[in-house]
């Protein structure tokens, strides 16, 4: 019983610290969106596959089975969006976007190998 | 031993328990080596600390600490990042298509699988070449540093012996570099072993008047692996270019980290490890300069791979995770390296601004902030590695980690044997997270605080008591 409800609060935990993430990530994606209004080409990606790109790339972090690489790939992904918020040349803004989808292809796969070989949790991450 | 089996029935665990190393026995040990000869004030430490560490009735594995309590609480952090690192995700998605369909020997020239993983390696050397200014032809495909460091101090020494005897190395290089220099004193070779200041790092002065027309090479690593200090590299590297003597340097642990060009740094042979940069393990590589040209003498003998200096198979996987790392590296160093100096001023100042008596080991502004080597003074170091068993770290080296000494790299500093045996070394990497730090923090002051509380030696420093000043009693 003891078990049962200490698994509860985890559960509710990790549910909250996941709305704070995704709040988080929308205030980054509206930045990069106002500096995208400038901008646009043909070659360029839209405004909406870039927000996905970027919520993707959260969303591939969250399946990584440690910690370590959880936060890394959400803290790295946040960092890259937000250094190229003010991206204007449409060349570079679609490169980026390339080298984005390319990263989370690798994030996907990775997690999902990652999340097979699960060890104990870690002290900092329950 | 007794004391175990009053604890309960004498089960097998206790009975295994009995067989190796029991944590009382190892306290007693470190003890008994440590910080002064005050053999009879320490006991009574020594008690309280074994009392402690037998009120708990878990069972003691071979490894001489109890593993189910710390499996019960939880994975520990890591933070031994020069010991190895963990892989990077980017690097294992690199690699897995050479383990799984492009499975050619790299040296078959006659189908294409050959053809296949020959492309791979060829791009890892590339990769290698390009962090570290050179030309993918001077990259050799190592098993690590270990290899790399031997192959070049042996090699060098033995290729140029007819007319060289002489070679150049600090006291605080790495084991591998020091006992390949010792094998080459059996062999007759003359060695300077150059002493280091008290900050880590090494007297240009002395360097150049060690230099003798006889010297064959200088070897000098560029980041220490215990306390992180960066040695003055280029400088070094001038000297050793106008004196006309090869230089190598062991940068195991600075590749990738800091910026290094062995033309700007007039570095000759350059020693590079894949599991420190977040690679896989046992892959390595070793820079051998083209022009003015280095010559070695091969160790491994037989299928003439790598330009014949090192025969055997190179393996495509490792080699393709070595260069990924290095393209990594490369193109996320400043990122890493603003990210491990908050990380590292985080951890430094957390810890200093609540306990006293804590001394930084090397230069605090020639060093690698990834790095941090703290001596606790008046604590244990292996004491408290024990009571820090929710955190994965080491005194220094992994390599001597098995032994008690006190670690000869802080000895050359002209450390005291109690700060030298009182040190603790903390390695943040490019996965190490804020959390992680302000747990360390937070565990590191709790119990150095408890170790001092029942340490005497802490007592009477509280008392105001100078400990240098103390004739200790003779047994």
């Amino acid at each position: 019983m003891l078990a049962l409800s200490s698994n509860h609060r985890a559960i509710t935990m990790s549910f909250i610290s996941v709305t704070s993430k995704s709040l988080a990530s929308m205030t980054v994606c509206r930045t990069f969106l106002r500096s995208l209004t400038s901008a646009s080409s043909p070659a360029s990606p839209t405004k909406r596959q870039i927000i996905s790109l970027y919520r993707d790339l959260i969303r591939s972090s969250r399946v990584f089975a440690s910690h370590n690489y959880r936060d890394y790939i959400h803290r790295r992904a946040q960092d890259a969006f937000r250094k190229n918020a003010t991206e204007t040349d449409p060349k570079r803004i679609q490169a980026l976007y390339e080298r984005g989808k390319r990263d989370l292809e690798v994030a996907r796969r990775q997690g999902w190998l990652n999340a097979q070989f699960r060890a104990d949790k870690s002290v900092v991450d329950r | 031993m007794s004391l175990l089996y009053r604890l309960g029935r004498p089960t097998v665990q206790a009975v295994n328990a009995l067989r190796p190393r029991c944590a009382s026995t190892v306290l007693r040990d470190c003890s008994r080596r440590s910080v002064v000869d005050s053999r009879k004030t320490l006991v009574t430490a020594t008690q309280r600390v074994q009392a402690a560490a037998t009120a708990q009735e878990t069972p003691i594995e071979a490894s001489g600490f109890e593993e189910s309590l710390v499996k019960r609480d939880g994975r520990p952090i890591y933070l031994d990042v020069q010991a190895t690192a963990p892989m990077d995700p980017r690097v294992i998605d690199a690699m897995l298509p050479y383990m799984t369909q492009f499975y050619g020997n790299p040296h078959s020239r006659t189908h294409q699988y050959g053809w296949e993983s020959e492309a791979g390696v060829e791009k890892g050397r590339q990769q290698v070449a390009d962090l570290i200014g050179a030309d993918p032809k001077e990259i050799i495909f190592t098993s690590g540093a270990t290899e790399s460091n031997n192959m070049s101090v042996k090699g060098v020494a033995r290729f140029y012996k007819s007319k060289k005897n002489h070679i150049i190395t600090t006291q605080t290089e790495h084991k591998c570099v020091l006992d390949s220099c010792r094998v080459l004193q059996e062999e007759g070779f003359d060695v300077t072993y150059l002493p280091v200041k008290e900050n880590g790092l090494i007297d240009l002065q002395t360097l150049e008047e060690a230099i003798r027309p006889e010297t064959a090479l200088v070897s000098i690593m560029t980041v220490n692996n215990e306390i992180g200090v960066i040695q003055p590299i280029a400088e070094i590297g001038k000297i050793c270019r106008a004196k006309k003597v090869f230089f190598h340097t062991d940068a195991a642990q600075a590749v990738g980290k800091i910026p290094l060009d062995v033309n700007a740094m007039n570095v000759d042979l350059m020693s590079i490890s894949g599991h420190k940069i977040y690679g896989p393990k046992g892959i390595g590589a070793l820079y051998v300069r083209r022009r003015p040209r280095v010559r070695l003498e091969p160790i491994m003998s037989g299928g003439g791979q790598e330009r014949g200096l090192r025969s055997g198979t190179v393996p495509t996987p490792l080699v393709v995770g070595l260069g990924a790392a290095c393209a990594i590296a490369k193109e996320e160093m400043n990122y890493d390296a603003a990210r491990i100096r908050a990380l590292s001023d985080r951890l430094i100042n957390g810890i200093t601004s609540q306990i006293e008596h804590v001394v930084r080991n090397g230069d605090p502004d020639a060093s690698y902030p990834g790095c941090v080597n703290l001596s606790f003074a008046y604590v244990e170091g292996e004491s408290l590695l024990m009571a820090l068993k929710e955190i994965a770290l080491s005194s220094g080296s992994a390599c001597t980690s098995a032994s008690l000494e006190p670690s000869y790299v802080l000895r050359a500093l002209g450390a005291d044997d109690d700060m030298a045996h009182s040190s603790i070394r903390f390695g943040i990497g490019r996965f190490t997270t804020e959390a992680e730090v302000d747990f360390v923090v937070d565990r590191v002051v709790k119990h150095v605080g408890r170790l001092r509380e029942m340490s005497p030696l802490w007592e009477m420093v509280q008392e105001g008591i100078d400990l240098k000043s103390i004739q200790w009693a003779q047994h």
